[in-house]
């Protein structure tokens, strides 16, 4: 199986963003942080961290949930609604069912309640990184996909679907020469060195229904 | 006389005739007849008859016999006139004489008592006569009561219960006077029984002799009578109660005043002193007619009645008053239909009434448990917000301690790691552990109070389709003394959702409590489907004309529960933060912000807001004109909470947007 690399403009070093009015419990946060190993920042709201930081890179963002002006779920989905790579932990002081798994619908890596111990919170971590490699990956091929033009879109769809030149030229009525210099397109503007490398990239893309 | 008139005028008829002489004569012959005739048709048309009714009560035959001698020798005395006698029954005997045909009337003197007698003069009485020789019946007024000779009966107590024999029920003279005899004993009508056998008179004592019966009551001297005519024995029987008397008949009972004639208002003065002057003729050949008495009192026979309560001015209460209506018809029955329409008029007010207080009673009695439901949930949703609130500030700062105390732990573990630990660092490690442990302990304690109050606010909450219009009014009735003074409107596209059970309430008896707290005089209440951020929402706006949130009150929205508490007094009330955090339960959220009035009632189009309360909380809905001075809004700078549902709490959304369409 073919390794998806992100560029080396995507692979910035994974930071954990601590975001918490409470400024002793953002300082204790982040020396809890620090101390397992992981890079941390603090920031004392929403607002300022979206202010701040560049959403569409990975990072893993530790949040409460009651906080001044947008609270935490007011993040997510605004990190939602731009389709951000940010994997969020709901870190909360008045932990509820229903809050947590609202949280984890609407796209949240993991919900934890304070105080929370530095196993739950390392592995909540570890995995919001996976999650937050993850989605940076799909929003890199997304990008690359929406280069595409419309008929390249098809012939990627139809490469997709496992179907050789002549029936693709078939499908879309087109000559089989076309198809052939179209599929070149698509494998320059997606990156891919092998035609196997794509499937499984646009195989990414279409188990995010992000495929158009 | 016809005839007569006739003849004497024919010879008018003959002027012509030959002999003037003979003329003459006839002329003198008809001046004689005439004159005669005259005199005679005069003295014909003055001559009148005139009727006696006589009670007869041993039959006409008896009548006659008894007293059409008398009568006889009473016409010879009178000048011209003619009195005819009429026998009459007792049994109809008043009927007859009320009709008013007779002008004198002879019977016994108590009969009259029961008459209408208004302008009747009282001529004379009967005189009662000693005469062993024929004792009649009629001469005297008394009763016997008799009993057979061997019969165990001897005193009149031992009368009770056994079978008595009378006349009539009305016969003075019989059954009346035996009967009130009996009650001065004590021995009412009860406790015997009474058989009536009617005229004639004899078939008392013919019943008594048969054994029919075990006493009879007959009229005083009628035994004497029938033993002297060999109709019957009177030595087989007995008289119960004997009393001495004038009469030499045997009696149970005193005599009362004789017969007595009468003239009623038929007979004229003349004739009446005519007939009073042949009465008391001292020289009027008596025997054997009946001898006359000036008219005696009938008081004796008054005061009898009265005790038997047979007196006619003792009419029964409902007699007197039949007659009264009977007089009074139409007033009677005016007043009647006017008591039965107010009857009928109180019996279905007084049936509305009832229903009218049942329905009350009912309401109140929803309203009372709708109230306490919505407080035990509103101490429910307290005491959760509070717990949480607590849950929060604590374990803000245990999760301060804790990340510190785990962070040193792990630095140290980092920094011991290649090297063995020595006693310090092993006590270092263990205190940390020890406050990582403590600090998650207190935390699982809060975690179980929190869960447990939770736990028994949502034990009895279910799913329920609500109105509402009709929580809105409820809410209203529950502000109480808050809603004076305050007009509730509503806008709404939306009627119907589907919440959990009170929740709705909740919202907006918070919501309306913050407003009419803040002094508003306008309670706006708008529901429509609106666009938050590019998705259709359920909007619930409660908007108010009380000056608007302060800006600090307004940064609080989503400050958390810290602040509210931590600024209690100038910052949010609880019960906003209860709103918030059920709106979030329901995946909506809650909005504070300051509105203009103006533009809020531009923003309800097209539905239009109605004034669902005002002040009395009876008026009816009506659209807000905006131009009404009164319900021009206090201040154009309010307060508006918006909440916002996901759609899926609007029950029956495709209907609900048909609605919406017809609006």
């Amino acid at each position: 199986m073919t390794c998806i690399e992100l560029p080396p403009n995507f692979q910035a070093d994974l930071v954990i963003h601590i975001i918490d009015n409470e400024p002793s419990v953002r300082a204790s946060c982040k020396f809890l942080i620090e101390s397992l190993g992981f890079c941390a920042v603090s920031w004392e709201s929403a607002v300022e961290f979206l202010a701040k930081v560049d959403i569409f890179m990975p990072a893993v963002v530790l949040s409460d949930l009651m906080l001044p002006i947008m609270s935490g779920q007011e993040l997510q989905a605004h990190l939602n609604e731009k389709g951000s790579p940010i994997a969020l932990i709901a870190l909360t002081g008045n932990g509820e069912i229903d809050d947590a798994v609202a949280m984890l619908k609407k796209g949240a890596a993991d919900y934890l309640q304070k105080p929370v111990s530095h196993q739950k919170l390392s592995a909540a971590i570890d995995r919001a990184q996976a999650l937050t490699q993850e989605r940076t990956k799909i929003y890199y091929i997304q990008k690359l996909y929406e280069q595409l033009t419309d008929k390249e879109k098809q012939v990627a769809n139809e490469l997709l679907q496992g179907n050789l030149n002549k029936i693709i030229a078939d499908h879309l009525d087109i000559s089989i020469r076309t198809v052939e210099v179209h599929r070149a397109q698509v494998m320059k503007k997606m990156q891919s060195q092998h035609v196997s490398e794509l499937i499984q990239k646009l195989a990414m893309l279409e188990s995010q229904s992000k495929l158009v | 006389m016809g005839s007569k008139v006739k003849r004497v005028l024919m010879p008018s008829k003959l002027k012509n005739s030959a002999d003037f002489s003979q003329e003459k004569c006839s002329i003198c012959r008809f001046l004689i007849k005439s004159v005669l005739i005259t005199w005679l048709i005069s003295m014909s048309a003055a001559a009148q008859t005139y009727y006696l009714g006589v009670l007869a009560p041993q039959g006409e035959v008896a009548a006659q016999k008894r007293w059409q001698p008398w009568l006889d020798r009473i016409n010879q005395e009178l000048n011209g006139d003619t009195i005819v006698m009429v026998p009459l029954a007792l049994e109809n005997w008043q009927e007859q004489i009320e009709a008013d045909k007779f002008a004198l009337v002879l019977g016994p003197q108590v009969q009259f008592i029961k008459m209408e007698t208004k302008g009747w003069r009282w001529l004379a009485t009967l005189e009662s006569r000693k005469s062993a020789k024929a004792p009649s019946p009629m001469e005297q007024v008394a009763s016997a009561l008799w009993v057979a000779k061997d019969s165990p009966i001897q005193t009149l107590a031992d009368i009770k219960g056994k079978h008595i024999a009378a006349v009539n029920q009305d016969a003075f003279g019989g059954y009346l006077l035996i009967a009130h005899l009996l009650y001065q004993h004590d021995i009412h009508t009860a406790d015997y029984q009474t058989q009536f056998f009617g005229f004639p008179i004899e078939n008392t004592l013919l019943a008594l002799a048969e054994g029919q019966v075990e006493a009879a009551i007959a009229p005083i001297c009628l035994m004497e009578e029938m033993g002297l005519q060999g109709r019957i024995k009177p030595r087989d029987f007995r008289l119960l109660h004997p009393v001495a008397t004038a009469s030499s008949c045997q009696s149970s009972t005193d005599i009362y005043p004789n017969w007595t004639l009468a003239a009623t208002n038929k007979l004229p003065s003349t004739l009446l002193t005519q007939i009073n002057q042949s009465l008391f003729n001292p020289n009027f050949d008596r025997e054997p007619l009946p001898n006359w008495l000036p008219p005696e009192s009938n008081r004796a026979a008054e005061q009898l009645l009265y005790d038997l309560n047979q007196h006619p001015r003792q009419q029964p209460m409902i007699q007197q008053l039949y007659d009264w209506i009977k007089g009074h018809r139409l007033w009677v029955g005016v007043m009647s239909l006017i008591v039965l329409i107010s009857l009928i008029n109180y019996g279905w007010m007084s049936w509305l009434a009832l229903r009218r207080r049942r329905l009350l009673i009912a309401q109140n009695q929803l309203i009372r448990d709708y109230d306490e439901a919505l407080n035990k949930s509103s101490h429910f949703a307290v005491m959760g917000e509070m717990s949480g609130a607590i849950a929060h500030e604590i374990n803000q700062p245990l999760a301060t301690i804790q990340n510190y105390a785990q962070g040193l732990l792990i630095r140290q573990q980092k920094a011991m790691a290649n090297q063995p630990l020595d006693n310090d660092a092993r006590l270092l490690s263990s205190a940390l552990d020890e406050i990582i442990n403590e600090t998650q302990r207190a935390s699982t304690i809060i975690q179980n109070i929190k869960g447990w109050v939770k736990g028994s606010s949502q034990a009895s909450q279910s799913e329920v389709v609500v109105d509402l219009a009709e929580v809105y009014q409820r809410c209203i009735l529950l502000l109480g003394n808050k809603a004076v003074g305050i007009r509730f409107c509503l806008a709404n596209d939306i009627d119907a959702m589907r919440l959990l059970n009170l929740v709705l309430d909740q919202l907006l008896l918070n919501t309306l409590l913050n407003a009419a707290e803040q002094g508003a005089s306008l309670i706006l209440l708008r529901c429509q489907m609106v666009e938050d951020n590019g998705i259709k929402k359920l909007g619930i706006f409660v908007s108010d004309d009380a000056g608007g949130f302060l800006p600090d009150q307004l940064k609080t929205t989503t400050s958390g529960i810290s602040k509210v508490i931590s600024t209690k007094t100038k910052g949010l009330g609880l019960g906003l933060m209860i709103c918030h955090r059920l709106c979030q339960a329901l995946e909506g959220k809650l909005v504070l912000r300051n509105i203009a009035i103006d533009d809020e009632l531009i923003l309800s189009a097209p539905k239009y807001y109605q004034i669902t309360a005002n002040a009395s909380i009876k008026a009816p809905r009506r659209h807000l004109p905006l131009s009404e001075e009164n319900t021009l809004p206090k201040c154009n700078l309010g307060a508006q909470i918006a909440m916002y549902f996901p759609l899926t709490v609007i029950d029956n959304l495709p209907s609900t947007s048909s609605k919406k369409g017809q609006s």
